[in-house]
């Protein structure tokens, strides 16, 4: 389980979050959205300390630590139950897919090259990408780039996966395919905090749906509550806004 | 006449000119040690976040970027030790050779400062925030992922750097130091000036050799390095 509390941060005088509190389930797929500049990104880099919260307290597994005043020693436990996937993919340029794949399983994790490579091989080609794994990143598409950034993340057995936009970068006609694979690492039972602009991925694969803005936690459920029976005024306009008459279609 | 130029002279001057090849051999490679070493230090100043500590590394990289390296020689071998001595530190005893490798080291250093420099902000950002994002300590992230990135982009400007230390080591003939183009000049004088055409390019022919060997394996590296970097076909 996860649950965030009371989360703030600032950038100079800007206020990006101002207190932001969330649970997510064990295994379940929450989905945040919300216009550009509601601190959906934020919230999301600030669980995984790629942005330090200014104050709040997160609660991962056992661990619950003070963001304010954490050290370093938590900042790493948390970030060894955390996998994070790039709306830029976030490949090591120097390293081929499988050697991205491996990198976690044997600096942070430990384990033998001969475990992690056999761990690295089975999850691209469990991505569908067994055929790419001497590629460097930069002699891959964007598709197969996020694939591989998948499958990163996954192979490290996380306790919840966060991702960031993660087909925001993507050519129109790999969105589908990258949405697909994400269904499928849902489907994993791995627990997920997803950003993201689709709202049919949201609608079909969330348990929960956050709705964001001005960096506050505005409306939070059921993709049916959310979606269909919206309470706040807000929610109402960004959704007729982002989902016009009623049909639902990829951004 | 017909005596101007006499090519079957010319092995026999180099192969006089090569014994001081080792001294050549040795004042770069100390040279090259002592400018890592503090160009890694003035490197770490430019990037440390600290204003103060961030002006005295550009104070330092300006000022030896406008200081000729054979004036640079003459302060530190005629003037310097004269302050020296009035301080109590006697240089006497210190050889011509380690003159040269303070200077090279001290003029090469700034070169060294600003390749590290450039090399390791050539490496975005995002590469940090991933390795961070695995769970990887900064110690490794910067072995594992950041330095191997930044040294490929190092590596011309480490090739460029060498060569122009090695093409500057000619400048310790100006205080007598015996280095090829001092070996060269005493040649010269025992020769009462004869066949100085033959005996220039000779030298000339072996530093060319040697920064086209440079060349060639700064070439190589640069190739295991940067494997990542260039789309495969091209």
């Amino acid at each position: 389980m996860i649950k965030i509390d009371d989360l703030k941060k600032s950038f100079g005088r800007n206020q990006i979050l101002k207190g932001v509190s969330i649970e997510v389930e064990q295994g379940g797929v929450t989905v945040i959205i919300g216009p550009s500049g509601s601190g959906k990104t934020t919230l999301l880099r600030c669980i995984d300390f790629l942005e330090r919260a200014d104050s709040g307290r997160l609660t991962l597994g056992d661990i619950t630590v003070d963001l304010e005043k954490c050290h370093k020693k938590d900042i790493l436990a948390i970030r060894r139950k955390c996998a994070f996937v790039f709306q830029n993919y976030g490949l090591f340029q120097n390293k081929t897919a499988l050697e991205n794949v491996m990198e976690g399983l044997t600096v942070v994790q430990k384990k033998s090259r001969e475990e992690a490579r056999r761990i690295a091989a089975e999850t691209l080609d469990w991505v569908g990408l067994s055929d790419r794994m001497d590629y460097y990143p930069v002699n891959l598409s964007g598709g197969q780039q996020q694939r591989v950034g998948i499958a990163r993340a996954v192979a490290l057995s996380p306790d919840v996966i966060l991702f960031d936009e993660p087909t925001s970068a993507l050519d129109p006609e790999l969105v589908g395919e990258t949405l697909e694979l994400i269904k499928k690492v849902a489907n994993r039972g791995i627990t997920m905090i997803v950003v993201t602009h689709e709202m049919a991925f949201a609608q079909d694969v969330a348990n929960q749906v956050i709705f964001m803005d001005e960096g506050v936690v505005v409306e939070a459920g059921t993709p049916g509550e959310v979606f269909s029976h919206p309470k706040n005024e807000r929610t109402k306009q960004f959704l007729a806004r982002i989902i016009p008459e009623d049909t639902i279609y990829y951004i | 006449m017909g005596n101007y130029f006499d090519f079957s002279k010319i092995p026999g001057l180099m192969a006089s000119t090569m014994q001081a090849f080792p001294t050549t051999v040795k004042l770069v490679v100390w040279s090259l040690i002592f400018s890592l070493l503090i160009g890694l230090a003035f490197a770490s100043l430019a990037l440390s976040g600290n204003k103060v500590l961030n002006a005295v590394a550009k104070g330092y990289v300006a000022f030896m970027r406008g200081m000729p390296t054979l004036v640079l020689i003459f302060i530190l071998y005629f003037v310097v030790p004269v302050y020296l001595k009035k301080a109590g530190i006697n240089t006497d005893s210190w050889s011509k050779d380690m003159f040269i490798i303070i200077t090279l080291s001290l003029s090469s250093a700034a070169n060294m400062a600003e390749m590290m420099r450039s090399s390791y902000l050539a490496v975005n950002r995002y590469q940090w925030e991933a390795a961070y994002s695995v769970g990887m300590t900064g110690f490794d992230v910067f072995r594992r992922i950041i330095f191997p990135q930044a040294f490929g982009v190092a590596i011309p400007i480490l090739g460029n750097n060498i060569v122009a230390l090695f093409k500057a080591t000619s400048l310790a003939f100006s205080i007598g130091a015996l280095d090829l183009f001092g070996k060269v000049k005493l040649i010269s004088g025992r020769l009462y000036g004869l066949n100085r055409a033959e005996l220039y390019l000779g030298v000339a022919v072996i530093y060319w050799v040697v920064c086209v060997l440079l060349e060639w394996a700064t070439k190589r590296a640069e190739k295991r390095y940067t494997r990542g970097r260039k789309a495969l076909t091209v």
